[in-house]
């Protein structure tokens, strides 16, 4: 016995500080109500009240899609036909001043956490190469900043995540874990899925809980939605009145674009008029719809992208099949978010659940290069444009299919999949990287069904939201640990009230150099030109960190007049804002592409080259 | 006297962070380098993460069930258990150690290093008591999180026994593997017959029943009487006895399996009859075919 008491006094320091601060969980803290006697006659039962949602909380659905332009679905306007979206947002809200990071990995750890990508240590990525030893920087979401899944959970939610995850360390994300920066670590009761950044359709790099998987050659998003419904389904079967969070995120449409060609046949000749007649036709629709003020101008095309007229007919063939696949792409993507929906609705649950769709986790993506990508390795072998065309010609049927394991369309359409915008995804000063529509559907909460709310947003403002509308505090601890303040702004104050002024109304962005600040409808921004990321050396521009340009987005909607010139001084605060950002969100120091590339953070002794490391990105999917 | 406790004292003893007061998990460590708008100017620092102690061994427990003290070759008894005589012959006997007399409380006992009352275990016997509420108080953390959260990775395989009835929720429907599940909707209490939703193609049936863990019954009565048995279940297919399996006497029947053993012709309407007594409810029955 004498052991035993030793033990006792050992361990009781952590025994108690543990139950002490354990303050979500509810079952510990009530005291004991019941009378406990020497016999059971003497005695009176008590059971404590297990841990519950709100009464009537509903179930909640947040879709992130991958690499979507602002102005790809036909629900904001694009040509691609996205019927289930549409459903949802003429009986929901359309958020049309919705932003996002710019690049995925930052934009997830904040939609999770409800706080910036710095705070959470996820300026870069939780990739070895694209992370630093910098509290910014890390890529390790500390566990003061709760996910949205820790604090459902705790209120009493099962919790699912399927598709992509990308905010686990490459160093932990192996069978070996550990397994506490994994989904189910952050708050996840399961997860099916990937953990990186991309992955194939049909070999992807899959994880189920806590140990990779087997894929069974369906489309990636086949089974994610399969397994998502199925989730649901064990739930309510087990216990029908507890509500859920499910999280959905599937691979597309980040490259490789690949789809049946059911799905891309749809589009055949419907993109052979080229990119300069999309934009201006999605630009009078999205006129049309009341979704970009009736007085916004079209940007010209971007630098070093050609007037379709003057491509050769081989370039408009091969461009054009991209197109067709991306379109395809998205279209599948609809229909399965779609086959979830339906799924909920069949179950008599749809009118209690909480629908977040944000359309793209950032713009429209440029790896594709100026000449679409099909199976070439983001930094292979560097070709000139022409030998890539014919290279790309002689695989056109290639496009879209299993084969195409790096499918990609080509920079011309990514600008036209993001109008009405200037740039792309990466580009954390353009609204073409950062703005994404954003579908919010509740059924029992909204009454202005259709509606179209113009209210400045961000991505860290959907789990206060969140919370906001299932009725969920934010917890002052988790687990004992204190937590960081939301640094989101809840939208709950909007869904009634289309003119509510917006309440979001100063927000940071910053990718690998790339930088902008919004405030007050003005924003400033800095470029950073990267001959990497656009995959056209001859564009390569150096960096000039004076190069700042100020917007008014209130009377300039699409950035077109630079009045950095005019108006220096509301530059100059609007710059020494940014810094105070910077500065108070740990985004310091400012880490660039160069910098990445050049190996230059997170030096080990094992260090690969830039070109060498990111072909490891992907091998998950060989090794199936 | 040697009790159960001294495997969790030994085990964290021999592998972890020993004794030190800690509060797990461990709060994250602060920045050590060093911050400026440049790169160049800072230095970087990295979250360490507890690791193992150096050179500590991998940690494997068994423990059996419901074996006497004279059973086993290695203490003695008639039964040849020769992989338990390696163990023991390069290792120690120990003579004097004590179990708990049931099995719940053992492990309760056994993977937190408390005694069983202050878990409050057994399960299927729970009472609204703290000594036997069987909710593992969070205050009595157990091995494997001690040990996961100083670098091991942790495991466990085959029974458990530490949940609460009401939590150990249904996994249905399992399609895999090429088996096909059918799954038949509710019936009510006791007695009563389920048809298939889609006819059934021959092979062996195997019945899954599983109480309905609804929180909000559980609220009024959180501890119907569950104790059952013993009793057979019976599979009736067209109106004929198709098979029957034993039910032993136990508690919850959550995701318990029956083999019925029955041959079904094709296409059949089986139902089930269960009459045996108990007082929960049951949600779904679940009729896969092998």
């Amino acid at each position: 016995m004498r052991n035993k008491s030793v033990l006792k006094a050992l361990t009781s320091t952590l025994l108690i500080a543990t139950s002490a601060i354990l303050s979500l969980h509810a079952q510990q803290t009530q005291p004991y109500q019941g009378v406990v006697g020497r016999t059971l006659a003497q005695s009176k039962e008590w059971w404590p009240e297990p841990v519950k949602a709100p009464a009537g909380a509903p179930n909640v659905v947040w879709v992130l899609l991958d690499d979507v332009g602002f102005g790809a679905a036909a629900t904001f306007g694009g040509l691609i036909q996205t019927p289930t979206f549409d459903t949802l947002a003429n009986n929901g809200l359309r958020y049309t001043n919705f932003h996002t990071t710019a690049i995925c990995a930052p934009t997830r750890a904040a939609l999770l956490t409800g706080r910036n990508s710095a705070s959470v240590h996820m300026s870069g990525f939780a990739h070895t190469i694209l992370s630093a030893g910098f509290p910014g920087w890390d890529g390790r979401i500390p566990s003061s900043a709760g996910t949205i899944a820790e604090i459902l959970r705790e209120n009493g939610y099962n919790t699912f995540a399927v598709g992509k995850y990308g905010v686990t360390p490459d160093e932990d994300a192996t069978d070996a874990g550990p397994f506490d920066r994994w989904p189910t670590g952050k708050g996840f009761d399961h997860f099916f899925g990937f953990l990186g950044s991309q992955t194939d359709q049909y070999k992807p790099d899959l994880v189920e809980d806590q140990a990779h998987a087997r894929p069974d050659g369906r489309h990636f998003s086949d089974q994610i939605t399969d397994k998502a419904i199925s989730y649901v389904d064990r739930q309510k079967k087990a216990a029908p009145n507890r509500p859920f969070f499910l999280y959905y995120a599937p691979a597309a449409t980040h490259a490789p674009h690949q789809v049946d060609q059911y799905w891309s046949d749809q589009y055949k000749g419907k993109f052979d008029k080229g990119w300069d007649a999309y934009r201006e036709e999605v630009f009078e629709r999205q006129k049309k719809l009341g979704l970009i003020p009736a007085d916004a101008i079209l940007p010209d095309r971007n630098p070093d992208i050609k007037a379709w007229d003057q491509l050769s007919t081989g370039e408009k063939r091969l461009y054009a099949r991209f197109m067709e696949v991306y379109a395809g792409y998205l279209t599948y993507t609809d229909f399965e978010v779609g086959r979830l929906i339906n799924h909920l609705k069949e179950i008599n649950q749809l009118d209690n659940t909480l629908v977040f769709i944000m359309i793209g986790d950032n713009g429209a993506s440029k790896e594709g290069t100026l000449n679409g990508d099909i199976d070439r390795p983001l930094l292979g072998k560097n070709l000139s444009e022409e030998e890539n065309i014919t290279y790309n010609l002689n695989k056109i049927g290639e496009i879209g299919t299993s084969a195409a394991t790096e499918g990609n369309y080509p920079l011309g359409w990514a600008q036209a999949a993001n109008t009405p915008f200037k740039f792309w995804k990466t580009d954390a000063n353009s609204e073409g990287g950062t703005h994404n529509p954003l579908i919010v559907f509740y059924p029992k909460g909204i009454k202005d069904k259709g509606g179209i709310r113009t209210q400045y947003s961000h991505v860290i403002d959907i789990l206060p939201t969140t919370l906001d509308l299932v009725g969920v505090k934010v917890p002052e601890q988790i687990k004992g640990i204190k937590q960081a303040a939301i640094e989101g702004t809840s939208l709950a104050y909007s869904i009634d009230d289309a003119k509510a002024p917006s309440r979001h109304t100063l927000q940071y962005y910053y990718i690998f150099g790339s930088r902008s600040i919004y405030h007050d409808g003005w924003k400033a921004e800095l470029a950073y030109p990267n001959s990497m990321i656009t995959g056209n050396a001859q564009s390569n521009r150096p960096f000039d960190e004076n190069a700042w340009e100020l917007y008014n987005l209130n009377e300039d909607y699409t950035e077109r007049i630079d009045l950095a010139k005019k108006y220096p001084e509301k530059l100059a605060e609007l710059k020494a804002l940014f810094e105070d950002q910077a500065q108070s969100h740990n985004l310091y120091p400012y880490i660039t592409w160069d910098d990445v590339m050049n190996g230059r953070i997170h030096r080990t002794k094992d260090s690969k080259s830039f070109v060498d490391a990111i072909k490891d990105l992907g091998k998950g999917d060989s090794s199936q | 006297m040697q009790r159960l406790s001294f495997f969790l004292s030994g085990i964290v003893a021999l592998g972890a962070a020993g004794y030190s007061a800690d509060t797990l998990p461990r709060p994250d460590p602060a920045f050590q380098g060093k911050i400026d708008p440049s790169r160049d100017k800072s230095s970087p620092d990295w979250p360490q993460r507890t690791s193992a102690r150096n050179g500590a061994p991998s940690v494997v427990l068994i423990l059996l069930d419901d074996m006497g003290f004279g059973a086993t070759a290695t203490f003695g008894g008639p039964v040849p258990t020769p992989a338990l005589d390696q163990f023991a012959k390069s290792g120690l006997r120990y003579n004097r150690f004590h179990v708990n007399s049931l099995c719940s409380p053992t492990r309760a006992a056994l993977l937190s290093g408390r005694n069983d009352h202050e878990i409050g275990t057994v399960v299927e016997g729970s009472s609204g008591y703290p000594g036997y509420n069987s909710i593992w108080p969070k205050s009595a953390v157990f091995i494997a999180e001690v040990l996961k959260q100083n670098g091991y990775s942790t495991a466990a395989f085959g029974k458990w026994h530490n949940t609460p009835v009401w939590e150990t929720n249904p996994a249905g429907p399992f399609v895999k593997d090429g088996r096909v599940t059918y799954e038949v909707n509710a019936f009510g209490n006791r007695a009563g017959t389920i048809i298939a939703s889609e006819p059934l193609a021959g092979g062996k049936a195997r019945i899954v029943l599983d109480f309905d863990p609804d929180q909000a019954s559980l609220q009024k009565d959180p501890l119907p009487n569950r104790s059952v048995g013993p009793g057979v279940a019976r599979l009736t297919v067209n109106g004929k006895p198709a098979g029957e399996a034993a039910i032993a006497n136990f508690g919850g029947f959550y995701g318990e399996t029956l083999d019925i053993g029955s041959d079904l012709g094709s296409p059949v309407s089986p139902a089930y009859d269960s009459p045996f007594a108990f007082t929960g409810h049951i949600e779904t029955v679940t009729l896969e075919l092998r």
